[in-house]
C-alpha cells in the first residue's frame, strides 16, 4: 500500500494546510506550530524486504495530531511508527 | 548476519557457535539514500527495533552510529556498540538531525553486527524487523 501523502503548504497569517486527495487538515495560527511527514521504513533482516510506513503529524502548543491512514491519534507524545 | 562481506541474504557462511567466547560477524553499514529530492527538507533520521530480541539466548546484535564509512569488516568485539534492542521507538539512535536536502546518502551511517556465544542454539533465528525513520516537509 502506498503511504499517504500530503500537501503541506502555509498561509500568509500562519496557518498551515495538509491536504490529500481524501483529506484536509488545517491548524490555525494560535500558537507555535508545524506540519510534517514522519516517515518509517521497516527492513525485516531475513528476506530484505521493505516497508514504508508514513504519518501526516499536525502540531499546535505542544499537542500533535498524527494522520496515519484513517486513523488519528492526539497526543503530546513525540510517536514513531 | 553472517561470516562474509556481502549482503547477499542466503545461508552460506552462516555464523558459528563457539565452544567458548563469541564469534563475530561481519559489520553491515546502513545509510538512508535519498532518491527524491523533498520539498523542503529530510530531518530528525532515526534507527529502531522493536525492543524485543527473537534470536534467542546467547544470539545478540549490536548497532553503533557512524559518520564516515569505512570497509565493513568482521568485528572483533562490542566496543562501541549498543545491545540494538535498546534502540526502539520510544528510545531510538540518532543518525543525524538534520536538515538534509537533495537526494543522495544522508546522515550517519547505522552500523550492525552480530555476536554468537557458546549458548546459542543451532539453526536459523527468527527474522528480525529494524526501521529506519525521518521527518520530512
Amino acid at each position: 500500500m502506498t503511504p499517504m501523502h500530503f500537501d503541506i503548504s502555509q498561509d500568509a497569517d500562519g496557518a498551515r494546510h495538509a491536504v490529500s486527495p481524501d483529506l484536509a487538515i488545517t491548524v490555525l495560527p494560535d500558537g507555535e506550530s508545524r506540519m510534517f511527514h514522519r516517515n518509517a521504513i521497516k527492513k525485516n533482516s531475513a528476506t530484505g524486504e521493505t516497508t514504508h510506513l508514513r504519518a501526516l503529524v499536525a502540531e499546535l502548543n505542544g499537542v500533535r495530531l498524527y494522520a496515519i491512514g484513517g486513523h488519528f491519534i492526539l497526543t503530546t507524545q513525540d510517536l514513531y511508527l | 548476519m553472517k561470516n562474509a562481506d556481502n549482503a547477499t541474504v542466503d545461508n552460506n557462511n552462516p555464523m558459528v557457535i563457539p565452544p567458548s567466547g563469541s564469534d563475530f560477524s561481519f559489520e553491515k553499514w546502513l545509510r538512508l539514500n535519498v532518491t527524491v529530492a523533498p520539498s523542503v527538507q529530510l530531518s530528525n533520521l532515526k534507527f529502531y527495533t522493536d525492543g524485543t530480541s527473537g534470536q534467542g539466548t546467547g544470539v545478540k546484535l549490536w548497532a553503533k552510529a557512524v559518520a564516515s564509512y569505512a570497509t565493513p569488516a568482521e568485528a572483533t568485539g562490542t566496543s562501541g556498540y549498543t545491545d540494538a534492542f535498546t534502540y526502539n521507538s520510544g528510545a531510538a539512535l540518532s543518525l543525524g538531525a538534520g536538515p538534509f536536502t537533495s537526494t543522495g546518502e544522508k546522515g550517519d551511517h547505522a552500523v550492525l553486527m552480530q555476536e554468537v556465544l557458546s549458548t546459542a542454539t543451532q539453526g536459523v533465528t527468527p527474522s528480525e524487523t529494524i526501521t529506519f525513520s525521518y521527518d520530512e516537509i
